[in-house]
């Protein structure tokens, strides 16, 4: 089940809002609902999955409050760290990379005649990325004593698998959001500010990513490019993918206030950003945070040599490009920013375009940001060299397969959505903060965006949101 | 005063979600079924029965008459305007240039290169037991619309450029030749000539996925050619009919009636000695045309006697077999002729057709067919 359809906005959700606010506020009741509806929204897409879901509930719900203990001696608190942190580590494995290391193995035993890997293969567990870093996070923070273990295992599981965040996050911080399970406030300030915040994301997934994603499914999968196809098609997608994240991003966290629920904010105007480092404190800061305090730091962060501060750079961005798929263009993707992030670092934080005006600097990164977007979206690494050849490619010497590209791609909808869309991303509104005041005319707005929201939708084929697949 | 306009902005907001539901199970009563998603009840939710319920979901939503209110919403409405015959609909359209959807894909996306594989063994196997009845195969491929015309899918491209050859094809026609099967390769024929101006006749109908008549006289020269036969003068005759005949792609587009606008299309129709159109024989041809809907344009509907197999009979001077299936070119045909061998009797020549779309698509099958020993 996905935020952007007629199932979720017309049954699930005004059925989950009637219980949850029919039920007394004291008490565990509402909690208890909110996982029930959790588990059915995670169980729509395949119900096996639940039980898997609650083992790792239940271990690491038992792991944080035996860490949580006062009198437990430092090492065995260690080991019990490592072994939460591990078991989490090991379902992510599974579930989500060890198709990747039986292909790579096999690509090896070929050509060293050794015997293949097993051919069991199986698809990647929706939000697995996600449900196994926030038990990372609890695990750590509970182990740090920056928070206290939950005493319900109801609320745990309900933090675990908390529908609004449970498929493509935000990452919440275990020590952050905890409280908020015990006590929160509801308020129609509140409720209406999470009704205006999500028919914002809506209408960005539906109205323009969903427009976009034609489009760079085309350039993206095209016989022959030039360059003019090829940096619409690269426009198209930087523009429908952050549309889709960032909207779902939006989507989630309204949801969450309707449940009285804050979440962080998970993104920033990042393509406003003036050089990588940045774009980094932007785009996606949940998870930027979660690889900083507990990756980064812990390595060292720069408290250490140049070398070493580069080399914990590099390592973290490259983890960060594998934690969104299980393909080498995600380790290129997350090199290419680890690279461009080491060079700003040496540069003393600064991008080496610094002194150009402030237009150019953002034109600067959003190409640099655009470039890496190739590896993230490129079938292979040869396709992404491909791509790349296809964007310097002006000789005019493209054929019919260019010509028929370029007649789909530069359809009317296209260009206007893409003006449109890079029109929005320059405006200085934040969603967050702009659905927090709702005057007569933003309510309005906001009952046109869904009004149309759904008008298309019920026109659209289904379109999951692109950050499902990580 | 705000938190009045905070309440009536929650309730309508709600409301506009709530009437989803409540229309579409008002639309449900109006037509006496089953309230949609009932059936979420009525079963087990297993991962397939859940599919069966969203599935059962999307049908729903088109008779929803409050989705159907929204989508027609003035900007919306534009907005699929704009979209639907560029982006949505199974057409392109640059007036009076129609093109299928998919076949222009096929040229500007990267193919599948399982079809490839599936095809030639297919193909090798059916030349094997055709070879081992004596009967010559003469494979012939009819090349993608968008492939020969893509200077007519977009009004801003340059008219005259030459058309296309899909590298797939060429290496698939390659390896057949190299295997020794008969070829006659009309994407090279086709690409070989100089491209048809906007004042001449083209090669495809401008709104259908078929030839013209232009383009299947060169179509028919080229199979005459592999073929390699002298004609037998006086058996069939031919004359010049003006016919407008209904096109694919304009039924497509939702227009079910012919355009009285287009123009007639001058057909060559071909006669026996009596008048009437080459008959098919049911047996006893010494060739016979295995095809898709390509061998089925001039030769059933508005007009008859000016297809493909008249024109080769017509050229042969030598009544011509027909067993035609449309888009079934690639393995409907070939079990036709296994189910009916008895239509092999006489033959000395199998003209197998199929179109370029065959060799490119995924979806396309190409079964081994044995045929009855």
């Amino acid at each position: 089940m996905v935020f952007a359809s007629p199932i979720f906005l017309g049954y699930f959700l005004p059925l989950v809002l009637a219980g949850y606010y029919l039920l007394p506020a004291a008490g565990p009741a509402r909690n208890r609902w909110l996982l029930g509806a959790s588990y059915v929204f995670y169980g729509w897409w395949d119900p096996r999955l639940v039980p898997a879901l609650f083992v790792l509930t239940l271990a690491t719900f038992g792991l944080a409050r035996w860490l949580g203990r006062e009198d437990l001696p430092e090492g065995r608190r260690r080991l019990g760290l490592a072994v939460g942190v591990g078991l989490a580590l090991a379902v992510l494995f599974v579930g989500k990379y060890l198709g990747f290391a039986f292909d790579n193995y096999d690509r090896l035993a070929a050509a060293l005649g050794w015997a293949p890997a097993p051919a069991t293969r199986w698809a990647l567990p929706l939000g697995i990325s996600f449900f196994t870093f926030h038990a990372i996070s609890t695990l750590v923070d509970v182990h740090r004593r920056d928070a206290k273990p939950m005493a319900s295992l109801v609320d745990f599981a309900c933090y675990l698998a908390f529908f609004p965040q449970l498929i493509a996050g935000p990452i919440l911080r275990f020590g952050a959001i905890a409280p908020a399970y015990a006590e929160r406030r509801h308020s129609w300030a509140r409720f209406s500010s999470g009704l205006a915040l999500f028919s914002l994301g809506l209408a960005k997934k539906v109205i323009i990513a969903n427009t976009l994603a034609p489009a760079a499914d085309l350039a993206f999968a095209a016989r022959e490019l030039d360059a003019p196809t090829a940096w619409f098609g690269l426009v198209a997608y930087g523009l429908q993918l952050y549309y889709d994240f960032s909207g779902y991003s939006d989507m989630a966290t309204g949801l969450a206030r309707l449940f009285g629920f804050e979440f962080p904010r998970n993104f920033n105007a990042p393509y406003l950003a003036e050089s990588i480092t940045d774009f980094w404190r932007r785009w996606h800061i949940s998870l930027g945070g979660f690889l900083r305090d507990y990756l980064y730091i812990p390595l060292g962060g720069n408290r250490r040599s140049p070398t070493r501060t580069a080399l914990n750079l590099l390592l973290v961005m490259v983890l960060g490009g594998l934690w969104h798929g299980a393909a080498w263009t995600f380790v290129a993707w997350g090199l290419w920013h680890g690279t461009l992030l080491v060079a700003e670092r040496w540069l003393g934080g600064r991008a080496w375009y610094e002194d150009l005006p402030r237009f150019l600097r953002v034109l600067a990164t959003f190409v640099l940001v655009l470039l890496g977007w190739v590896f993230f979206r490129a079938e292979s690494l040869a396709a992404a060299g491909d791509y790349f050849a296809a964007l310097v490619r002006f000789d005019g010497t493209g054929g019919a397969p260019v010509r028929l590209l370029g007649a789909e791609l530069f359809a009317l909808p296209h260009v206007l959505i893409l003006v449109l869309g890079l029109a929005l991303m320059w405006s200085r509104r934040r969603a967050h903060e702009w659905s927090g005041h709702l005057s007569r005319r933003r309510a309005v707005l906001c009952l046109l965006l869904l009004l149309l929201s759904l008008g298309l939708l019920s026109t659209q084929r289904p379109n999951p949101f692109l950050y499902f697949q990580f | 005063m705000k938190a009045r306009r905070e309440r009536k902005f929650v309730l309508l907001f709600l409301a506009a979600l709530v009437a989803l539901p409540v229309a579409q199970w008002y639309a449900d009563l109006a037509v006496g079924v089953a309230p949609t998603g009932a059936g979420l009840v009525r079963r087990p939710p297993t991962t397939a029965h859940l599919r069966a319920v969203e599935a059962e979901f999307a049908a729903a939503a088109a008779r929803n008459p409050y989705a159907r209110a929204l989508a027609a919403l003035p900007g919306l409405a534009w907005l699929r305007g704009q979209a639907s015959p560029v982006l949505e609909g199974r057409v392109v359209a640059d007036e009076p240039w129609l093109f299928y959807r998919p076949d222009v894909r096929l040229v500007s996306q990267r193919p599948a290169p399982a079809v490839q594989a599936r095809a030639v063994p297919a193909i090798l196997d059916w030349h094997r037991q055709l070879a081992a009845r004596g009967v010559r195969l003469v494979v012939v491929v009819a090349p993608l619309k968008p492939a020969l015309l893509t200077d007519r899918v977009a009004r801003r491209f340059t008219v005259g450029v030459a058309a296309w050859r899909a590298p797939e094809t060429a290496a698939v026609l390659g390896t057949l030749r190299t295997a020794g099967v008969e070829v006659v390769d009309l994407p090279a024929v086709f690409a070989a000539l100089p491209a048809p101006g906007l004042a001449e006749e083209p090669w495809y109908e401008p709104a259908d996925t078929h030839w013209s008549q232009r383009g299947l006289h060169v179509a028919a020269d080229a199979i005459i050619d592999a073929i390699g036969w002298a004609r037998i003068p006086g058996v069939y005759q031919v004359r010049e009919e003006m016919v407008l005949r209904p096109a694919d792609l304009e039924r497509l587009r939702a227009a079910s009636v012919v355009d009285e606008r287009r123009p007639k299309e001058a057909c060559l129709v071909v006669a026996d000695a009596q008048g009437r159109a080459p008959a098919t024989p049911p047996a006893g041809a010494e060739v016979l045309l295995l095809g898709d809907s390509f061998c089925r344009i001039f030769e059933e509907g508005e007009v008859t006697g000016a297809g493909l197999r008249s024109q080769l009979a017509w050229r042969l001077g030598r009544p011509v077999g027909l067993i035609r299936q449309d888009g079934g070119g690639a393995t409907l045909v070939r079990q036709e002729l296994a189910r009916h061998p008895e239509r092999l009797r006489g033959v000395k020549v199998l003209v197998w057709e199929f179109a370029e779309r065959d060799l490119l698509a995924a979806e396309t099958e190409w079964a081994k067919v044995e045929l009855p020993r």
